[in-house]
């Protein structure tokens, strides 16, 4: 798990938020989530949970992608969506980072893990 | 008839206790807690043969190892692996657990399990470069993958290195669920599974501790504790110890029947010299926790979860929340100035329970002292060294982050 000092590796400059977003709902630890590309102006004035409701509610999904969705929704059944353990308030720039693809091709990204909390631990376990 | 200590985890689906029970584990250990955590964890789910070659192990461990599981047999030899020829001792293994710091065994267990065949599962902490961390990886023969380079000690033969008992606590935890998953035939993860952060420097200071709750997780944070040399701990739960504990209640071994919290400070402090009170009543809203620095949510339901963030919040405490299953677990912490949200408003607990019928969850909850809930050591174990681990970080200035672990995912967390 990286250490992140979120302030630091969140700030992005002012080119950097012209770039397209992946935003990524992942079923708990799951390797992969669903995935879905915002184009640069389609998603900057948005809250992050918008993003993620807009996304979840998405038709024609493949049937990998269904299973993905299912996988999230077991977990949102009791559970939250979280990027990097942390509640999602406020627009996707505040949660992305920049990347890019082996090509070159650069886009920001923001995880959001589907999560449920655990009950136990002790007392009359 | 199996012995109802492991009832709690027959109760996995597709748990098979019969391939632990007859597992003959090799344990190449140093000169360190590690080797006798693993032991000590493993002889708690069920393990009952080990060879161990390590210079020593803990004599404390290695009694509640003896005493939890009375078939736990375990041959130590002691020593380094210093030489080809001392891998004929571990000819019988199903496979080998390699928890040593120096290059020279780490190589020869490699070459040998590549040679043989035999899983290595190979795990330990580390300080490099102001960063303290921990590793662990799988081997199995045809992953000759660029991660080995890592699991590799940059010392080759034997020496002083860096031990820290917290992510030792998490390593072996780690390395017993890849044991499981080696042993019960399911893929252990395929990728490192690694942890880091700051160096904590930071002394410590004598901080007013209530752990709440003294089931495994309790048990856990409080070694974990007790090994960072905090000594003013206070144990609170209302609960007496039942048989079906001791699968992963590792303390418990010889007290049936007796206050989890009074019989928790009294190991500690016989065992480890510490000072700590134990408190045996249910935290609620009337619990003063005024008089306290820290506060360890270490409950199994998320109404007094609710009750810990609120009192934490209102008293302006520190407060530390764990949970788990037998796959997952999360560590939530909540530190007053810097936080927001509690662990409770994080993990969206209010909606949890208010969504709940109040009469089909008291029946759900008396209906568990007959058909309980499984549970396991690993994810306790695990969860239990990240919350101390992230206590240490909150008083040294850093801010942790929150950590959910998943034992079905390759990354863990």
């Amino acid at each position: 798990m990286p250490d992140t000092d979120l302030k630091k590796e969140l700030q992005l400059d002012e080119a950097e938020k012209l770039l397209p977003l992946v935003l990524e709902i992942i079923p708990g630890h799951a390797a992969e989530g669903l995935i879905d590309i915002y184009e640069p102006g389609s998603y900057a004035a948005k809250s992050l949970r918008k993003l993620c409701e807009k996304t979840l509610n998405k038709k024609n999904l493949s049937i990998e992608e269904q299973l993905i969705v299912e996988d999230i929704k077991r977990q949102l059944d009791g559970g939250k969506l979280l990027s990097r353990g942390q509640e999602i308030e406020g627009t996707a720039l505040e949660y992305a980072v920049s990347e890019q693809t082996e090509a070159g091709e650069k886009y920001l990204y923001v995880p959001i893990r589907a999560i449920k909390p655990q009950e136990g631990g002790g007392i009359s376990d | 008839m199996r012995p109802n200590r492991l009832d709690r985890q027959l109760r996995i689906e597709g748990w098979n206790q019969h391939v632990l029970e007859n597992a003959k584990v090799g344990v190449v250990g140093d000169n360190d807690l590690l080797a006798s955590l693993y032991l000590m964890s493993a002889s708690a789910l069920g393990i009952n043969h080990v060879l161990a070659l390590a210079p020593v192990l803990d004599p404390i461990l290695i009694a509640i190892a003896q005493k939890l599981n009375i078939r736990f047999t375990l041959i130590h030899i002691e020593g380094f692996f210093t030489h080809p020829v001392l891998a004929e001792l571990f000819k019988d293994c199903d496979f080998i657990v390699d928890l040593s710091q120096y290059g020279l065994a780490n190589k020869l267990l490699i070459e040998k399990a590549f040679r043989e065949n035999t899983p290595i599962i190979r795990g330990f902490c580390y300080e490099t470069n102001g960063r303290q961390g921990l590793n662990v990886f799988s081997y199995l023969k045809g992953r000759e993958w660029q991660e080995l380079e890592q699991m590799v000690s940059a010392r080759n033969l034997p020496s002083h290195h860096f031990d820290d008992a917290v992510l030792d606590i998490i390593v072996s935890g780690i390395v017993l669920e890849e044991t499981k998953n080696i042993l019960m035939d399911r893929q252990p993860s395929d990728e490192l599974i690694s942890y880091n952060r700051k160096k904590i420097i930071s002394p410590y200071g004598q901080p007013r501790i209530l752990i709440v709750g003294s089931g495994a997780l309790g048990i856990f944070v409080g070694l974990g504790l007790v090994y960072s040399g905090f000594r003013n701990l206070t144990f609170m739960d209302p609960d007496v110890v039942e048989i079906t504990n001791l699968n992963r209640q590792v303390l418990f071994y010889d007290a049936v029947g007796t206050y989890k919290a009074q019989t928790l400070c009294g190991k500690l402090n016989t065992l480890f010299g510490t000072d700590s009170n134990a408190i045996v009543a249910y935290f609620d809203e009337n619990s003063d926790i005024a008089c306290y620095d820290a506060v360890f949510d270490c409950v199994d339901n998320f109404e007094s979860r609710i009750i810990l963030s609120e009192k934490c919040k209102h008293h302006g405490k520190m407060l530390i929340s764990g949970g788990t299953s037998t796959d997952a677990g999360q560590v939530v912490t909540y530190n007053p100035g810097d936080d927001d949200e509690t662990p409770a408003e994080l993990l969206g607990l209010y909606d949890i329970v208010e969504k709940r019928n109040p009469k089909a969850y008291e029946r759900e909850r008396a209906a568990c002292i007959y058909r309980p809930d499984p549970a396991v050591i690993m994810t306790n174990q695990i969860t239990a060294g990240f919350m101390v681990d992230s206590y240490r970080r909150l008083i040294d200035g850093q801010k942790p982050a929150n950590v959910f672990y998943d034992s079905t995912s390759s990354v863990r967390f």
